[in-house]
């Protein structure tokens, strides 16, 4: 074989446009000379077309690299899938379509571990700081923005006293069963929508300071709307199903988050 | 001995033995993998049609390289795309290519695996996208929000880079 191809030769661009619609027969010309003059170039055309031929042949699927998170959903799969082969795209159409199935079932078990780890009681060595981290981030939160926008508030630590209400940053109210089942469809998602590791750290990390800005922000709204409107908000539903409303604002925004970086990743230059 | 295998037998074995250089040499000629393919099956209908037993490696190793010429220059000529055809001294020089270089290609295509491994995660996954049986490179591109000359050009990157590893594996290992 000759030395090392200089990949910018230009004449490489004739192999390029021939596979393309619209290679004109001045074109075609032209790489018919170049084969017949220069066997340097023939080898190389052919080789081209030898590596085009046994791509369509060894392109295959490769294995997962193996990352903690990659072994867990590994591992996860293989329980799920028993019986069943790991390479469905070689079987065809019925495989994917069971795999999809099997994905689903997947991801209700890991769904559901998540939701009843929700509710059971957590160690109060772990939920009190968190609790505490909590509260005061978002109180810091809301206060900067209260600020920001006018609303009148004097805060004594987590205690905000606004003209006509008063509200505290309680533990109950801090958030974090919510943010607990954020985190676990945000792991959901990322496992199976996205494929860097980095963007499946952005995506399950951003629901922390997440629920944070947007208990802040809800805070913030509630305050503001009890001055410059109806003091007694505080005792309507809206007020009532804090938690739900914060919940699915911030669910929504999981999903616009997911959406994007999974764009992102199609779009991805090569 | 090879006088005692039945024809089957005896077609089976040169066949296999030429198969990859024949299917280099036909895709050297075309422009698309789908017509590569349709030529290879013509090629390999005719080889057994006409098959005479008493050939040996050689002969029908020519003979093949001329059969597929044949098949590629009717292909051609049914699909109305004789302008786009290489003149007879260019099939001939790409033939004598192929068969020159068999053993080399075919360690070329050994060594691709592992050149595969070495691309980035992204483009590794373009490539089996785009060589999946049936992708046509147009939807390819519109899904995902490129042109297909983009397309096309980054394709086209990806399998000189391919060739310049391969290359290196292979000095390597000499």
């Amino acid at each position: 074989m000759t030395t090392s191809m200089n990949l910018n030769d230009p004449r490489l661009e004739l192999i390029h446009r021939s596979q393309m619609d619209g290679f004109t027969t001045e074109e075609l010309a032209l790489l018919e000379r170049n084969l017949r003059e220069d066997p340097g170039f023939r080898e190389v055309y052919v080789r081209y077309a030898n590596i085009d031929l046994a791509l369509s042949a060894v392109a295959k699927p490769s294995p997962l690299p193996a990352t903690p998170f990659n072994r867990i959903i590994s591992a996860l799969r293989r329980w799920a899938y028993r019986g069943v082969s790991e390479d469905p795209v070689s079987l065809g159409a019925p495989a994917m379509v069971s795999q999809l199935w099997l994905n689903v079932r997947v991801g209700m078990a890991v769904l559901a571990v998540g939701l009843l780890a929700a509710v059971l009681p957590f160690p109060k060595v772990v939920e009190a700081p968190c609790e505490r981290i909590i509260q005061q981030t978002s109180a810091e939160v809301s206060y900067f923005v209260m600020q920001l926008i006018g609303t009148p508030v004097a805060r004594q630590g987590l205690n905000f006293h606004s003209p006509g209400v008063t509200l505290q940053f309680v533990e109950a109210c801090s958030g974090i069963r919510p943010t607990f089942i954020l985190l676990t469809i945000s792991g959901l998602l990322a496992g199976f929508v996205l494929n860097k590791t980095l963007n499946r750290a952005v995506l399950v990390l951003a629901m922390i300071p997440l629920g944070i800005v947007q208990k802040g922000l809800w805070v913030c709204a509630i305050v503001t709307l009890a001055v410059r409107m109806d003091p007694d908000i505080v005792n309507t539903w809206v007020f009532r199903q804090g938690t739900a409303i914060n919940f699915t604002l911030s669910f929504i925004t999981m999903l616009g988050l997911t959406a994007w970086l999974a764009r992102s990743e199609r779009k991805a230059k090569i | 001995m090879e006088s005692d295998q039945d024809p089957q037998s005896r077609f089976l074995r040169l066949f296999v033995e030429h198969e990859d250089s024949l299917r280099v040499f036909v895709r050297s000629l075309l422009f698309t993998h789908d017509e590569q393919r349709e030529v290879m099956q013509e090629v390999a209908a005719v080889l057994w049609q006409k098959f005479d037993a008493s050939m040996d490696r050689q002969a029908f190793g020519r003979w093949a390289f001329g059969v597929a010429r044949m098949e590629v220059l009717s292909y051609r000529r049914d699909r109305a795309r004789d302008r786009l055809t290489f003149g007879d001294e260019v099939f001939e020089l790409l033939a004598q290519t192929v068969s020159e270089q068999a053993d080399t290609l075919e360690a070329e295509r050994r060594a691709l695996e592992t050149c595969l491994q070495k691309l980035p995660a992204g483009q590794r996954t373009l490539l089996q996208t785009a060589y999946a049986p049936g992708v046509k490179m147009d939807q390819l591109a519109a899904r995902l929000g490129r042109t297909a000359m983009s397309l096309y050009k980054t394709l086209h990157r990806i399998r000189l880079t391919l060739m310049d590893c391969t290359q290196r594996v292979l000095a390597n290992d000499n």
